[in-house]
């Protein structure tokens, strides 16, 4: 049956930090609460969690009505930003202590803290001191700490912010197959939406306290439900206002967006053909290398329009470079009219 | 922290002070106990270490120290874990109340006990020379120190531990026991040690609360050996015991508190409203707390103001102290005040400019061995110093400087333990960025790091001219009878029998712990509990 959050509500003061949020989190799924900083994302995991109490709403755990429980009393386990692990325990005693609670016998609790151990790749450091290890490897710890009593849901709150770049990009696939593997339900809160599309089956978007959005990510990414969204979720090539109807009109789109709303063109939905083409002559303003992939930035003078494309350099018939020339072919189905939003 | 000249230059006349002002006093009196006149070397030492009686004022002064710190961490501690945990109206306030006691000079303590429960007390009941008075006292005094050290750590680690616990199954009596207690010991160890050794070197308190032979703590064994039998051969031998014992403790007290700097929550966490259970017992606590602080406190103020006659208020007392009778060396209340507070200016100066120079040392020169050393004012005890000065440099003495020299070797620990956390809680980044912009280390001090330790030079001032006020075995041995001070006016009285001079005496002790208070409203406001 899963998590059911319904209506869930808190206020500080005057400012509504989680707004009448309902969401539904079938059983083991992975659901990505993604958002910029001050959505109430955290606050929302909190109430899940039950470390905060809600101001209206319940909070259902396959069925089970949990929301008067404290944590201690609803099955889950949390993974905590700073990782929060107990530095008078070492790395062993730190994953064992949710099997300490439930009663587990040493025996078992010995062979299920090796168990876990081997699974996030720190097997043999049992007898540390957490405070000798690197992030990298706190990070491990308290994954494995809060997996290993097996509980029926995991609540992850922004776990790989405090890593570094490269250390976050190796340990996002392991939550992601660690989560995967698992038969629990979790919920992953993140404001980098590489890391909510690779971690979550589905993603929730927030903003203000409230769920703008949530689908799958082709849901998310192919119709995005306003152009705030559009823009939070990567897209770059969204226009508002006489611009969009300019270049609707310019590109020959059978609608052109009408007040309060945005026109947005989907960057992999475009590809750049050689020039004198099918397409619309496009040159290359600006290109830049992101990692393995260029970022061309291309003037469209029909359109008097730039367009964001990203890609590999092979697709393309001739070197990306400020200049060249290319055919810009963008399909009916790349294009997308959005309602404007609330203000950015 | 790159070492700078000015940081060694510090530290090197901070060393030479100290080697003058306290190391060769301290000399003398090893080398009196060692190597007496007329005596083979060691002999004095020997034969009083292997005394019987001796041995008997070691083990109460061990016992006793230990029973006072076990009783005042049974009271601190929880208190300490309830503050930590909740926050509620007027927080601040309680906390600046509760370290009332810790600057009050012991013979207001001793006087507002007895005014408790002495011979004419409020309770009723007569508890003058017993042990449990002692220990009460003791306990009075030294419950801040437990609870502001554990609580200020625990503030700093922040809610998230026990909410990680909870996430893993364990109630509030579970987390308590699994994760908050364990935090809590090193600070707890901490903070015992640092009451151990305060009750260990009691003095004012033992004196007037108890003051028969056989609850002499080593302090008082020594005042009475050095004052009134003359035997400095064996006071000698004492006060080289009690440096060893304090000295050692106190250095482990300063391993100790390195070990428990704890980085900041990195964001302040809003503490917990009190709600049901941890209500009624956040309540019961201050009540009890508030009890074993306030009482000895109010008692004083209320028989300072009753009549010989019984009849309250009555300004009889406060007459009592104005006259001088006339016996030639009796204090009035104005001479002792004004001696009091001259030599308080003096001494805290002093202990500023010392105490710095030692803090920046540590700090910006590299001598940490220096902090270690910056305690052992504390383990020489302040009877042994006046001890020390007497037979070191009895010119010295005899002038207005001996005194305040003597005060402000006691309260520059103070200023040290004050100052060097806020230096090193500076941006280590500044003095480079004012080195870039032109500033050498002096300038730097001047123009950048002694403007943003303003706050805490206040309170270490306030604290410095508390313990000046307030400090009472020096005084008692290097005062004349044109210097006394009002702690030792307040004895005076209390030694003769009548009533005009016990109600002279509660007098006198109602305006020092008025002036007291009135510094510790200074404290209260830039104090963040620190030690």
């Amino acid at each position: 049956m899963g998590l059911r959050v319904e209506r869930l509500s808190k206020s500080y003061g005057p400012v509504r930090a989680v707004d009448a949020v309902t969401l539904e989190v079938p059983p083991g799924a992975t659901l990505a609460l993604l958002g910029p900083s001050g959505c109430g994302k955290s606050t929302l995991l909190r109430l899940i969690a039950g470390l905060v109490p809600p101001d209206d709403g319940r909070v259902l755990m396959d069925g089970r009505d949990v929301t008067r429980l404290p944590p201690q009393k609803r099955d889950l386990g949390m993974v905590f930003q700073d990782f929060a692990l107990f530095p008078h325990l070492n790395v062993a005693d730190n994953v064992a202590f949710g099997l300490v609670e439930r009663r587990w016998d040493p025996e078992s609790r010995h062979l299920r803290v090796e168990e876990m151990l081997a699974l996030v790749g720190l097997a043999g450091l049992g007898r540390r001191r957490v405070t000798e290890l690197s992030g990298g490897q706190q990070q491990r710890v308290a994954l494995a700490r809060a997996m290993a009593p097996g509980p029926g849901l995991l609540l992850l709150d922004e776990p790989l912010s405090n890593l570094d770049e490269a250390l976050r990009t190796e340990l996002r696939a392991e939550v992601a197959r660690l989560l995967d593997a698992s038969d629990a339900e979790a919920v992953y809160v993140t404001h980098d939406q590489v890391e909510a599309f690779a971690v979550a089956d589905a993603v929730a978007v927030m903003r203000a306290g409230r769920v703008v959005q949530a689908g799958t990510a082709a849901e998310l990414l192919e119709a995005p439900a306003d152009a705030w969204t559009a823009r939070f979720l990567g897209h770059e090539n969204v226009w508002e206002g006489e611009e969009a109807v300019r270049v609707a009109r310019a590109a020959g789109l059978a609608r052109a967006p009408g007040p309060g709303q945005a026109l947005l063109l989907r960057a992999e939905a475009v590809t750049l053909a050689a020039p004198r083409g099918s397409g619309v002559a496009a040159t290359v303003n600006e290109a830049r290398r992101e990692g393995l992939a260029w970022r061309l930035t291309v003037r469209v003078p029909a359109w008097d329009a730039q367009v964001v494309w990203r890609g590999h350099g092979r697709e393309l018939v001739s070197e990306p470079v400020p200049g060249a020339s290319f055919d810009l072919v963008a399909p009916a189905t790349a294009w997308c009219i959005l309602p404007a939003g609330e203000g950015q | 922290m790159a070492r700078s000249w000015l940081g060694h230059a510090t530290g090197a006349a901070a060393l030479a002070f100290l080697t003058l002002a306290l190391f060769v006093p301290l000399a003398a009196i090893v080398w009196r106990g060692v190597a007496p006149e007329g005596a083979q070397v060691g002999a004095g030492l020997l034969g009083t270490l292997t005394d019987p009686y001796y041995l008997g004022r070691l083990w109460f002064t061990a016992w006793q120290a230990l029973v006072s710190t076990l009783l005042t961490v049974a009271l601190g501690l929880p208190t300490a874990l309830l503050l930590a945990r909740y926050g509620f109206a007027g927080r601040r306030l309680l906390t600046a109340a509760f370290s009332v006691p810790f600057v009050m000079p012991t013979v207001v303590a001793g006087m507002g006990f007895l005014a408790l429960a002495g011979p004419r007390g409020v309770l009723g009941v007569d508890l003058r020379g017993t042990l449990a008075l002692v220990l009460a006292a003791h306990v009075f005094y030294n419950f801040a120190v437990v609870a502001r050290l554990v609580s200020g750590f625990l503030e700093g680690l922040g809610p998230r531990l026990e909410q990680a616990a909870a996430t893993l199954g364990a109630g509030p009596w579970r987390a308590l026991w699994r994760v908050t207690l364990p935090l809590a010991l090193p600070a707890t160890v901490a903070a015992a040690t640092l009451v151990f050794i305060f009750c260990f070197t009691s003095f004012g308190v033992i004196l007037i609360l108890a003051p028969q032979a056989r609850f002499a703590t080593l302090e008082v064994e020594l005042y009475r050996l050095t004052l009134r039998l003359l035997q400095l051969d064996a006071a000698a031998a004492l006060a080289l015991v009690q440096l060893v014992v304090v000295g050692g403790l106190g250095w482990a007290y300063t391993r100790l508190q390195a070990r428990l700097a704890v980085p900041l929550a990195a964001a302040p966490a809003t503490q917990e409203r009190p709600r049901g259970l941890g209500a009624a017992l956040l309540g019961a606590d201050l009540l009890v707390v508030g009890a074993v602080v306030l009482a000895p406190l109010v008692a004083l103020a209320a028989q300072a103001l009753t009549g010989p006659d019984g009849s309250f208020p009555s300004g009889a007392n406060l007459r009592a102290m104005l006259e001088s009778p006339r016996s030639v060396g009796f204090a009035t209340l104005g001479l002792g005040l004004r001696n009091s507070l001259a030599f308080a200016a003096a001494s805290t100066a002093l202990a500023l400019a010392l105490g710095t120079a030692f803090a920046y040392a540590v700090a910006r020169g590299g001598w940490r061995w220096l902090d270690g050393l910056s305690l052992l004012p504390l383990a020489t005890s302040p009877v042994t110093l006046g001890f020390g000065y007497l037979i070191t440099y009895p010119w010295l003495v005899a002038t207005f400087w001996g005194v305040p020299l003597a005060h402000a070797l006691i309260a520059f620990p103070f200023v040290t333990r004050t100052l060097l956390p806020a230096l090193r809680a500076l941006p280590a980044g500044q003095a480079g960025a004012a080195a870039t912009l032109g500033a050498g280390p002096w300038r730097t001090l001047w123009r950048v790091e002694l403007p943003q330790l303003r706050s805490s030079m206040t309170v270490a001032a306030a604290f410095a001219f508390a313990v000046s006020l307030g400090e009472f075995g020096a005084s008692l041995l290097l005062v004349r009878p044109e210097f006394a001070t009002l702690p030792v006016a307040i004895y005076d009285r209390l030694s003769r029998p009548g009533i005009t001079n016990y109600g002279a005496a509660l007098g006198l002790a109602l305006v020092l712990m008025a002036v007291t208070t009135l510094v510790m409203l200074v404290l209260q406001r830039r104090d963040r509990g620190e030690f």
